[in-house]
């Protein structure tokens, strides 16, 4: 059996699928985390799955996700529905779960949050909503576990009796007369598709045009469809949308009143309010938005996450230095000896080292989404980036930008205009992503050890800026148009939970973990082999005459105006294709020094300036080829894909001549 | 070179193989969380 959870933007939804299936799914306290549906098995009834959706407010195809939900309920027909509605806003919610009932799938109604709605001291009558919408109504408080046994036996038992809603006609008056007309007329189109013919009828009034195209009316078919919807909005004197809309809020205000005992006002509602009375301040928002960046900045960059790092550094060395002397006193071999202390230990072990940074930095960030202010910055940026062309939309994508490319690409789906899609997947690649922290962290550490924060905030702020200046760019070129509207809702504000925040620090070094003990190792035993042996396969005294040394020098020139022409500096770079990580490992067995010593290598190697230029280099350059891959199928063209690569090496390359050469004229 | 030596060359290319099947998989694995109309032997489309 198999359930389909719908409902609105931030009603529960991903909370109550943790708790129904045990998984962790990510829940953000932020509108749009759930992109794509996700299935899992409820605990306890093996065969009975579920199906997290996407939060919508009704099932017109318009959105992304109001797509992706509609498609799975016509299409994949789950045997029942567990409509979640936020008890705290029901009015609103009940608005699709009116929707929902005329697919005539079984449904059971989930009240959630009805633990705020008791502490603010209101109450619903559950049997008279039972009794109106003619399905089950069972409360829950998903964020507690409480209810939701009650909920899985309700639903599964509704699904197994097929109890489909008990009423599906909420209207009166000339949209009754209008609906019940065009549902008799395209009853059989409706029955050949499988759709129910209320629903189909309510959206061909709605002007629904993907369900007109669907039914496969014929033109008299349509004409009579048209006359009738024509008819009731001379009757109305008002359109057919704003008709439906009415008819609908009509039947709720009417339901709620009977119902709902009104809370005040919840607590957390008007907490809310004073709070954004500041963070969304006109004039204050965004000067208090990067005070809080920079503040996070310094703690994860030059306190917390650095200390850390630091001791986790010493630890590997130690450990390096440890098994390189168990490896002498066996007799290893020279050469496999390389191969484990230059190549694997040096190359992983330099790279591991930064897991308390990232772990660190994604705390702060994790508490920021968690506790709702990042909803409160894409409403406060939507006026910056329609300066670009963008609305607040593209700022989700962007965000999920600084901690992996991947997922903040795939996130740009749930932008409903293709143009505001494709630009922001331009955008995306120049929000620095998590995976270059190793580079900036091992190179501020090893020319700018007294400014790290700064460093690193200097190197997110150029990022954004080079992406507006794109923005810019393409607005007035390639991407012309206007951005679509943005309408967002704002949760209250609340305590981040601690399960939510660990939950996501576990996934992202375990992320980090996998990379490193895969993509990375496998680069770093290829480096070392080829900057070990000569085009002969003899081993190299020096890794200046090896293989790599030769392909090194082949490429070098091209950096040579950037300000590191050393064959060991770009072909770095190159491995950064696979991984921005194994940019630091390639280095670290390039010059033949560990974890400790790597810093030391690299002032040998590179000026101050060059460094700069380098590390300005590598925030622009081309994304990882996972992140190319992920442009090639949201965009569903190589060109594309190509295009990004081609694009952002360029403004890498021009931006790190610019740095070297400008920074020359005043340090020699 | 010994014996130890071949021993130990051999446990770091298996467990390279290892990385390299696991991250092929991971990769395939991974999907990309739209299988709606998609013909790819995904583990996600699976679930």
């Amino acid at each position: 059996m198999r359930f389909a959870l719908a409902g609105n933007q931030n009603c529960g939804k991903t909370t109550l699928f943790n708790q129904l299936t045990g998984s962790n799914q990510h829940v953000g306290n932020f509108p749009g985390v759930t992109v794509d549906s996700k299935e899992g098995t409820i605990r306890g009834h093996k065969n009975t799955s579920v199906v997290d959706l996407p939060g919508i407010y009704s099932l017109s195809p318009y959105t992304h996700e109001e797509i992706v939900t509609r498609d799975f309920l016509l299409q994949h027909h789950p045997d029942g529905i567990i409509n979640i509605v936020d008890a705290t806003n029901i009015e609103r919610n009940l608005y699709l779960s009116m929707q929902l009932i005329e697919l005539g799938i079984p449904m059971v109604i989930a009240l959630n949050m009805m633990d705020e709605v008791r502490s603010n001291g209101g109450t619903i009558k559950i049997s008279q909503l039972e009794e109106e919408l003619g399905v089950p109504v069972v409360p829950i408080s998903a964020s507690k576990n409480e209810g939701v046994d009650e909920l899985i036996d309700r639903a599964i038992k509704t699904a197994q009796a097929k109890q489909k809603p008990k009423r599906q006609d909420f209207c009166s008056g000339a949209v009754h007369r209008a609906i019940h007309a065009v549902a008799h007329l395209i009853e059989d189109h409706a029955e050949r598709i499988g759709v129910p013919a209320r629903f189909a009828a309510t959206k061909l009034v709605a002007g629904d045009q993907p369900m007109l195209d669907s039914l496969g009316l014929s033109d008299n078919e349509k004409d009579m469809v048209e006359h009738s919807v024509t008819e009731m909005e001379r009757e109305l004197d008002t359109d057919r949308q704003a008709a439906l809309a009415d008819m609908r809020y009509n039947f709720i205000d009417k339901l709620v009143a009977d119902s709902v005992v009104k809370c005040g006002e919840s607590r957390e509602h008007v907490r809310s309010v004073k709070i954004d009375n500041i963070l969304t301040h006109k004039y204050f928002a965004i000067p208090i938005f990067l005070l809080i960046m920079l503040l996070i900045f310094w703690l994860t960059f030059g306190v917390i996450g650095s200390a850390l790092s630091d001791l986790l550094a010493g630890g590997i060395s130690l450990l390096t230095d440890a098994v390189s002397s168990a490896l002498t006193a066996y007799g290893i071999n020279p050469v496999v000896h390389s191969l484990v202390i230059d190549g694997v230990f040096a190359g992983v072990g330099s790279v591991l080292s930064f897991i308390p940074t990232i772990v660190v930095l994604f705390f702060f960030l994790s508490l920021l989404e968690d506790s709702g202010y990042m909803a409160r910055v894409a409403f406060v940026m939507d006026k910056l980036l329609r300066k670009i062309g963008l609305s607040g939309r593209s700022f989700v994508p962007m965000l999920i930008g600084f901690g992996c490319s991947v997922p903040a690409i795939m996130a740009t789906r749930t932008l409903s205009s293709k143009r505001d899609q494709k630009m922001t997947i331009l955008l995306t690649p120049f929000m620095s992503c998590s995976a270059k922290l190793p580079i900036y962290g091992m190179f501020t550490m090893a020319f700018f050890p007294h400014y790290r924060a700064l460093v690193m905030i200097s190197l997110y702020v150029l990022g954004m800026l080079i992406g507006i200046l794109s923005g810019l760019l393409f607005k007035k070129t390639i991407f012309r148009g206007k951005p679509v509207p943005f309408v967002m809702e704002l949760p209250n504000y609340r305590l981040p939970s601690p399960k939510s925040v660990a939950l996501l620090l576990w996934d992202k070094a375990k992320d980090f973990l996998t990379r490193a003990f895969t993509v990375i190792f496998l680069a770093t035993i290829i480096i070392w082999f080829f900057q070990t042996f000569d085009t002969r396969l003899n081993v190299v005294d020096s890794s200046a005459d090896s293989m790599l040394a030769s392909i090194g020098r082949f490429i070098a020139p091209i950096f040579a105006p950037l300000g590191f022409g050393d064959w060991r500096a770009s072909t770095a770079l190159i491995t950064g294709f696979t991984a921005k990580e194994a940019v630091i490992s390639t280095l670290a067995v390039l010059t033949g020094t560990n974890t400790a010593g790597l810093p030391g290598a690299l002032t040998q190697i590179l000026s101050p300036l060059a460094a700069c230029s380098f590390l300005v280099f590598t925030l622009l350059y081309t994304p990882c080829v996972a992140a190319i891959n992920a442009v090639r199928r949201e965009m569903n063209s190589r060109a594309g894909a190509l295009g990004v690569v081609v694009y952002q090496t360029g403004v890498a390359w021009l931006a790190g001549c610019l740095v070297y050469q400008i920074g020359s004229l005043f340090i020699h | 070179m010994q014996i130890r030596d071949y021993i130990l060359l051999g446990a770091i290319l298996l467990l390279a193989l290892l990385a390299l099947r696991f991250a092929w998989k991971r990769r395939k694995r991974g999907g990309c969380g739209d299988c709606s109309g998609c013909s790819k032997n995904c583990s996600q489309r699976k679930q």
